[in-house]
């Protein structure tokens, strides 16, 4: 069980550090595909398109290095729900747009509705995890 | 509890500090603020000869300009949109079928300009077949990034 906990924690660190580091080097062109989703005023939008980025990063680092890993988990939770809603909401309106989750272009669909579900609940386990040792 | 917190809160913060100031020295970073830039329309010196490794974007205006000295016109969007209605002469290459297109792919010119559209904001499949086409190696490519919903808006005709 410890090491599939390991094993986690690796998976999805590595996976958001690679999410983050295309975005990182350019925060305009994710700034763009933030604006297509139409959800947030543009003053949020920059600032997310600069921020959001980071918190992936230092969140996937912290998750390789085991160290707050209740806190990175629990970011990473709250921001796959905020990723489910926004593609949901753009799939809903049948929005044919990039969806900005990696540096590669890659539309919005089913499949990654379907990939943050599984991240979520990979995130989720790891946190539950992560929480009864801090009580412990 | 409290130790989590506190976790949390420094994350967000060295998030915070670290993406303003990256985006702050970054050329690609993005303009913090609350006005939505406009997007640049390509001048009209460029859109004359010239081979460019980037599509340009171009306006109504100069859309028709294009395509009154010889420029394709290319509708991103799928053939039952296309048949539908469209801006007249356009062909038809769906973005999301691309390998049903390698043929007229082919046949497209090299020498003259392409520009390429969609619906209008927020579809960007006009922008990102220019981008293909350039990636394709195609010299001279455009796109009309208002797309068909600003061709109607100004009157114009759209052929089915």
């Amino acid at each position: 069980m410890k090491r599939l906990l390991l094993i986690l924690r690796l998976i999805l660190g590595v996976i958001f550090i690679w999410a983050a580091v295309g975005k990182i080097f350019d925060p305009a062109q994710f700034a763009e595909n933030i604006d297509n989703y139409r959800l947030l005023p543009y003053f949020l939008t920059t600032l997310t398109a600069a921020i959001l980025p980071w918190l992936e990063l230092i969140c996937g680092l912290l998750l390789i290095l085991g160290r707050k890993v209740a806190a990175a988990s629990l970011i990473i939770i709250v921001l796959n729900c905020i990723f489910i809603l926004a593609i949901g909401s753009a799939v809903a309106r049948g929005l044919d747009i990039d969806c900005g989750c990696f540096s590669a272009g890659s539309k919005v669909g089913w499949v990654r509705l379907i990939e943050d579900f599984a991240l979520l609940a990979v995130a989720v386990v790891i946190w539950r995890e992560a929480r009864t040792l801090q009580a412990r | 509890m409290k130790t989590l917190v506190r976790d949390l809160a420094q994350i967000i913060i060295i998030a915070f500090v670290l993406g303003l100031a990256a985006n702050a020295v970054n050329p690609r970073g993005v303009k913090i603020g609350f006005s939505r830039p406009p997007r640049a329309f390509a001048a009209d010196s460029s859109l004359t000869g010239g081979s460019f490794k980037e599509p340009f974007l171009v306006n109504r205006e100069q859309l028709r300009r294009m395509a009154e000295s010889g420029a394709v016109i290319i509708d991103a969007r799928s053939p039952e949109e296309f048949v539908a209605g469209h801006i007249p002469g356009a062909v038809n290459i769906h973005f999301e079928a691309l390998h049903e297109y390698v043929g007229v792919m082919e046949k497209l010119p090299r020498d003259r300009w392409l520009v390429c559209y969609c619906d209008g904001p927020p579809c960007d499949k006009g922008e990102m077949l220019a981008r293909e086409l350039v990636s394709q190696g195609f010299p001279r490519v455009a796109y009309y990034y208002e797309g068909l919903n600003d061709w109607k808006r100004a009157g114009l005709e759209v052929v089915r």
